[in-house]
């Protein structure tokens, strides 16, 4: 693990890299920086501790950290830094719903035909101004609740039994909003000799919570999913996850965040593994399952920002590559703008389109009806913006397997 | 393991240019990456090398090298590997559409900020002092709410330097970013953003038509754009009717912007695979060959397998070289034998910030064989297939001679076609 200076903003060199790489830098004045805002401010915090005036315009994408050639973890400070304002200040209304995914699928999932209810009551919400009134951009359409959960989905599949296991941590996004995709991981892991296990206590990994500022929160979900976490992995199952948001969290920020509070979360991060993480490293022991049917198509890719900050490269990329017959394009455009729930914010609305822009033309650009894309909220603004199909590279996968 | 042909540690500019030159010859090529490198505080020049010795007078690369000490990277390499490189180089960046210009027999002066004249060997075209000599009326280009750029002081300088007989007039542009106000000082990267889009470009050049007579000679601070083309060049000479030239600013630097994308896009479309954030932390060595390199991540290690590794991680600042309590230097992953050029760490620091001596610490790093093969005190191979290039090399000091970007591309590119002989 690489060592984390948290304390140490004096590990910032002041090389400026950060400010290059902040997508939202290049898209407003009013923000002052990650190098600014992060390591410049935290040297005052002694003196004062409010935040830095121009902190809401963070969406903690990790731009930042990615740039960082000395190891900051300057989006976890900003992060930090936001909670600690929100110990002695008030939410906005709307943060307690986009903080908590989570809580509003497990409402539904209660309430006969209640997804079906939630969206018909989002489309109103939308149409009569609720929406914008909570303070959520009525501009894009709110995440669909699906009609069944993924554990509901995956209770009724018949898997493949085997003595090579895995946990699945779905997140929130597969559980309540597109259990398909996590039903095609699914296939592609049994395709692969592998028998998927639901840990179906996991709570929310806590991204949207952190970037709302609940840091207790937080930290209630990270010990509760530390210690599930821990029990899979003493009987010798890996985790695994499909949402690169949530293999960030549980992996690195979990470490970033709470390092000497909660237990094994550094000895739990070497066995949590993005899916096609871990498809690659047995494609390196020649164990991936190579008997890929052809999809004739072209495809373009984008990666999330908080895939490319866990240091893993394009593992989805390298595998839909197997693919015959299928094209792919790496658009390398750098952020979507959404940011999890950033540009779900109805004052972060425009700039979050503003900031999509360059991925939204090299879409254009490319001229295919499909983006693949390893994470949930990517997904939503690119087909809002780019008016395109939008699917996560397990789908493509499963899809393949299945013309083999 | 599946090994792939090259793996090249470290993304700068000797990094992503070895991995290039590599992909571009058909080789499957690994890169890692932590951080983004110096790109934006290098300004975008090649500098190839200006003051070779103590004396601190400027020569080219081709008129010194025969005088360069016999651990130069430059005398390991000799004149034809420099000459191969600077060829790739501009043919590359051709390719890429921005094109690059300059060579190793001549020194090219560009202007500066505060007004001076600075050596260089490769550069954009959009950099060019000679224009302000050829000129009779020199404009010198303001951005309102611009911090970092000073106009008058840059005006008052270029009076010493290229003389009082011109006509000077400072022009201001108004960059109509008053969401700045209370925010973020707007830097030369926010002009240069501002430049790339279209209604930037309009805007500035009609604010200039009505301040500009054609004919002269026009200064802009290096904000002609982030994106590696010479369209907001072309678009302003032709609406201004004059010569134009850049002054080298203070990072972030958009030029230095504009060759990291050139390069990047290159390496992408020559399939390098680039992995980011990743941090190489050791290598599995069997005798004298090096099998794989291990990874770090966030959470666990990766090993990735190569039947040849460069080694571009740079120096103390990026991590490439450590400077131990025990007055010695470290080169991390691999141990590499590091040259320093004193046993007592007291002799390593010229004190005078401004001397005319080299400084000891920066000419510290690794010894290489002309193939850019690290070797011991005896002259042997360290590692057969490992190639190292950059700042890590020893016997130069990159900053005093303004040679940096010179050294890393020729010992990047020889280092690469050392690595696909292997």
């Amino acid at each position: 693990m690489d060592e984390k200076k948290i304390n140490l903003p004096d590990c910032c060199i002041s090389c400026t890299a950060c400010i290059t790489a902040c997508p939202v830098t290049a898209a407003t004045h009013k923000f002052r920086g990650p190098k600014m805002v992060g390591p410049a401010q935290s040297r005052l915090y002694f003196a004062d501790n409010e935040m830095d005036s121009t902190l809401y315009l963070c969406s903690n994408c990790k731009n930042c950290d990615i740039a960082c050639p000395s190891s900051v973890p300057i989006s976890t400070m900003n992060m930090m830094a936001r909670a600690k304002y929100y110990e002695t200040h008030k939410h906005p209304q709307r943060d307690a719903m986009i903080g908590h995914p989570e809580k509003m699928g497990r409402l539904l999932e209660d309430i006969p035909l209640g997804a079906f209810f939630a969206n018909i009551g989002a489309s109103i919400g939308t149409s009569i101004g609720m929406v914008k009134a909570m303070g959520l951009a009525d501009e894009r359409p709110l995440p669909k609740f699906a009609s069944e959960t993924f554990a509901s989905m995956l209770k009724r599949k018949k898997q493949l039994s085997s003595d090579k296991k895995v946990v699945f941590f779905p997140g929130c996004v597969i559980n309540y909003n597109e259990p398909q995709v996590g039903m095609d991981f699914v296939e592609v892991m049994n395709q692969n000799g592998y028998e998927v296990l639901l840990e179906e206590d996991f709570v929310c990994c806590g991204s949207p919570l952190v970037t709302t500022g609940y840091m207790a929160e937080v930290k209630i979900n990270a010990t509760k999913n530390s210690h599930l976490i821990k029990k899979c992995i003493d009987k010798g199952y890996p985790i695994l996850t499909i949402c690169t948001s949530c293999s960030l969290m549980i992996k690195q920020e979990y470490h970033e965040l709470f390092q000497d509070e909660i237990p094994d979360v550094e000895e739990n991060a070497k066995h949590i593994f993005d899916a096609s993480e871990f498809l690659m490293d047995i494609a390196q022991q020649d164990q991936l399952n190579t008997n890929f049917g052809a999809i004739n198509h072209k495809f373009a890719y984008h990666a999330p920002c908080h895939l490319r900050a866990q240091g893993i490269g394009l593992p989805s990329l390298d595998l839909l590559r197997l693919i015959p017959g299928l094209q792919i394009d790496d658009l390398d455009a750098g952020c979507c703008g959404i940011s999890g729930n950033y540009g779900y914010k109805a004052e972060n609305y425009e700039r979050s389109m503003k900031i999509g822009e360059n991925l939204f033309n090299a879409v254009k650009e490319s001229c295919v009806d499909t983006v693949l894309t390893d994470c949930g909220t990517c997904r939503n603004q690119i087909s809002h913006g780019a008016q395109v199909k939008s699917k996560h590279p397990m789908t493509i996968l499963a899809e393949s397997y299945k013309n083999s | 393991m599946k090994a792939c042909d090259v793996v090249v540690i470290g993304g700068g500019i000797s990094g992503i240019l070895s991995a290039i030159v590599a992909a571009k010859k058909g080789k499957s090529v690994t890169m890692f990456r932590y951080g983004y490198g110096a790109f934006e505080i290098g300004g975008g020049l090649i500098d190839i090398m200006a003051y070779p010795d103590n004396k601190k007078e400027s020569s080219s690369l081709k008129n010194c090298i025969g005088t360069l000490p016999g651990d130069h990277p430059y005398s390991k390499l000799g004149l034809k590997r420099v000459e191969a490189a600077v060829k790739f180089l501009l043919e590359l960046t051709k390719e890429e559409g921005y094109a690059y210009q300059g060579s190793v027999d001549e020194l090219h002066w560009v202007p500066t900020a505060i007004g001076t004249m600075k050596p260089t060997g490769l550069y954009p075209k959009s950099f060019d002092s000679q224009i302000l000599k050829n000129a009779d009326t020199i404009y010198l280009v303001n951005f309102k709410g611009l911090k970092d750029y000073y106009a008058e002081l840059t005006e008052k300088m270029l009076k010493k330097t290229i003389g009082k007989d011109k006509k000077y007039e400072i022009v201001t542009v108004d960059p109509r970013m008053e969401e700045a106000i209370g925010g973020r000082d707007v830097m030369i990267m926010d002009i240069a953003r501002w430049l790339d889009k279209k209604e930037g470009q309009k805007d500035c050049a009609n604010q200039l038509q009505a301040l500009v007579k054609p004919g002269a000679a026009v200064v802009f601070p290096q904000v002609l754009g982030t994106v590696p083309s010479y369209d907001v060049y072309d678009k302003m000479k032709s609406a201004l009717h004059c010569d134009i030239t850049e002054a080298l600013c203070i990072p972030p630097a958009a030029a230095g912007m504009r060759l990291s994308k050139l390069l990047h896009n290159a390496a992408r479309k020559y399939g390098v695979r680039i992995i980011e954030k990743a941090r190489v932390k050791s290598a599995i060595v069997t005798d004298d060959v090096c099998e794989a390199v291990v990874v770090s991540g966030v959470g666990k290690e990766h090993t990735y397998a190569a039947k040849s590794f460069i080694l571009a991680t740079g120096g103390y600042y990026s991590g490439g070289l450590e400077v131990l309590d025990n007055n010695k230097v470290l080169e991390p992953i691999f141990n590499l034998p590091i040259k320093v050029m004193s046993q007592k760490e007291y002799e390593w620091a010229n004190v005078e910030l401004f001397s005319n001596q080299k400084q000891p610490f920066a000419l510290a790093g690794v010894t290489v064989n002309h193939e850019m093969c690290p070797v011991d005190e005896n002259g042997e191979k360290v590692l057969k297939n490992l190639f190292v290039t950059g700042r890590n090399l020893c016997g130069y000091d990159f900053c005093f001679e303004k040679s940096g970007n010179g050294v890393a591309l020729a010992s990047a590119y020889q280092a690469a076609m050392s690595a696909m002989e292997v």
